[in-house]
């Protein structure tokens, strides 16, 4: 695996977990010891900032995106875990940078010595290769027609454009009008990668400005989002990648052995 | 005031700031409420990257509403008209990527097509310029849940309205007063604006989002209704004013 590896994720609903997602698989990555960064490309609602604590940045993603700054001019670090993050700046207009600013853009991430970049995007339909080319696409759902819907629909444009891409499942609830994984996966050609619970601790963190990874390491939406982290960092091969933990884990590897 | 003689459809876009707020269900249910008491109303989404209406209404036929206008320009046989509901709909299939849109062109077909009813609501994404409704729109309401990333940027917005001398409305949504949502003095004091009426955490609302059918349909008792018509009350009585 190349580094840095850059994660773009994505989703063309809004409200279904990206930034919540993007937060906390960065702060697991750092927690794990891995050289972190995190990129709010929202450029109309940004919230990257309310989620660590950091609302006041007032030089972000689009100086960087737009030539203004360089990628250390705009880098704010988390102090609670020593993440690097370029924070989203407020703005009524969505910029769209030119293929020359793209490229640079581009050029000072592939350079830079991080060994993970996650960018977390705005809604809506983003072409592969726009700002970066990310090693791969994480394209969030929740378990309902509406967003599925639009998640498949933004595979299948990835699809045309050669791009990597996975789905995690956010807001599980395993209610009996939920869309269950494998009705989500008929429909699905690549992986299912993560699967976040619906968890009460999610809007508490939000609304304490620490991302539940920190907050609450036993909440199951932190389970699941370092499970991720594991996955990602493992390689992304689930087979040889997934370790089963606890006691069950304990007693497959003893008899593995 | 000229303005205002010329047009009889009251125009509500529907939108937010923040994704998943429930922009759509809001439109589909409000404008099913306006056409149950009695009003003649159409429904237009105007989500054309992500639509969402013909979904939440269970429609796969004829959806091609927006598409259709583009390549014919004609209006009249763009719109469908939904039975159930009692709604005129002018829907998005698919999403529109590619489409250079002429937004002139939708602006003045939407003009020719306020004579012919009493409301018109437009289901308008954030993610798209809205300048290009604010000649057209009477009203924008706003929705939000009650946390800081949906109303965080909500003066920002609200200052631009008030720019423009547009009437705007707070929604609130999936309301549950557990301890960390903010709670209603807060918004209003950080944003300045009145809400305009509060939509609780309603079960039924996603039971009804896999089968197509608006709440207000399907629950006419449920709380999620009964805060719409409750709405629907309000948003009739600004129609007058």
């Amino acid at each position: 695996m190349r580094t840095p590896y850059i994660i773009r994720i994505g989703a063309q609903k809004g409200g279904v977990g990206k930034t919540t997602i993007a937060v906390n698989l960065a702060v697991a990555l750092k927690l794990m010891g891995y050289n972190t960064l995190l990129i709010d490309a929202d450029s109309t609602n940004p919230s990257i900032g309310f989620h660590l604590g950091m609302e006041n940045a007032n030089m972000g993603t689009r100086a960087f995106a737009t030539g203004k700054a360089r990628i250390k001019d705009v880098v704010h670090v988390h102090a609670p875990t020593g993440l690097h993050v370029i924070p989203g700046v407020v703005s009524d207009k969505p910029y769209v940078p030119t293929a020359e600013q793209s490229r640079r853009f581009s050029k000072e991430l592939r350079d830079s010595n991080y060994q993970f970049i996650i960018i977390d995007t705005q809604p809506g339909y983003m072409k592969a290769d726009s700002m970066t080319r990310a090693d791969l696409h994480l394209i969030v759902t929740m378990p309902n027609m509406e967003s599925c819907a639009s998640a498949l629909r933004l595979a299948a444009e990835f699809d045309r454009e050669g791009a990597k891409h996975s789905i995690g499942v956010n807001r599980i609830r395993n209610r009996a009008y939920e869309l269950s994984l494998s009705e989500i996966l008929e429909g699905y050609s690549g992986k299912v990668i993560g699967e976040f619970p619906e968890d009460e601790s999610v809007p508490i963190s939000i609304a304490e400005h620490i991302p539940s990874v920190l907050l609450n390491r036993r909440a199951r939406f932190s389970k699941s989002a370092m499970r991720l982290a594991e996955r990602i960092a493992i390689g992304l091969e689930p087979e040889q990648g997934r370790k089963t933990g606890g006691f069950f884990g304990w007693l497959l590897r003893l008899f593995q052995r | 005031m000229n303005r205002e003689k010329k047009r009889k459809a009251y125009c509500i876009a529907v939108t937010s700031l923040k994704g998943g707020v429930g922009k759509t269900t809001i439109s589909v249910n409000l404008a099913s409420a306006l056409s149950t008491i009695g009003h003649k109303v159409l429904l237009v989404d105007g989500s054309i990257y992500n639509p969402g209406i013909a979904l939440a209404l269970g429609i796969e036929d004829n959806a091609e509403g927006l598409r259709k206008i583009m390549k014919e320009g004609n209006l009249k046989e763009s719109v469908i008209s939904d039975k159930r509901t009692g709604l005129d709909l002018l829907l998005v299939d698919k999403p529109m990527l590619t489409v250079k849109i002429a937004k002139p062109n939708i602006v003045r077909l939407l003009d020719k097509v306020k004579d012919s009813y009493e409301f018109v609501i437009i289901d308008v994404p954030h993610n798209i310029p809205m300048d290009m409704l604010f000649r057209f729109i009477d009203e924008i309401m706003i929705t939000a849940t009650p946390d800081m990333p949906a109303v965080a940027h909500l003066p920002k917005l609200y200052s631009i309205l008030r720019r423009k001398r547009i009437r705007s409305g707070l929604i609130m949504n999936a309301v549950e007063r557990r301890g960390y949502d903010l709670d209603y003095n807060t918004i209003r004091e950080s944003t300045g604006i009145d809400p305009l009426g509060e939509l609780p955490r309603d079960e039924n609302v996603y039971r009804c989002a896999m089968d197509g059918t608006p709440v207000v349909l399907k629950y006419r008792n449920s709380p999620f209704s009964v805060g719409i018509y409750r709405i629907a009350k309000a948003v009739e009585r600004r129609q007058k004013i």
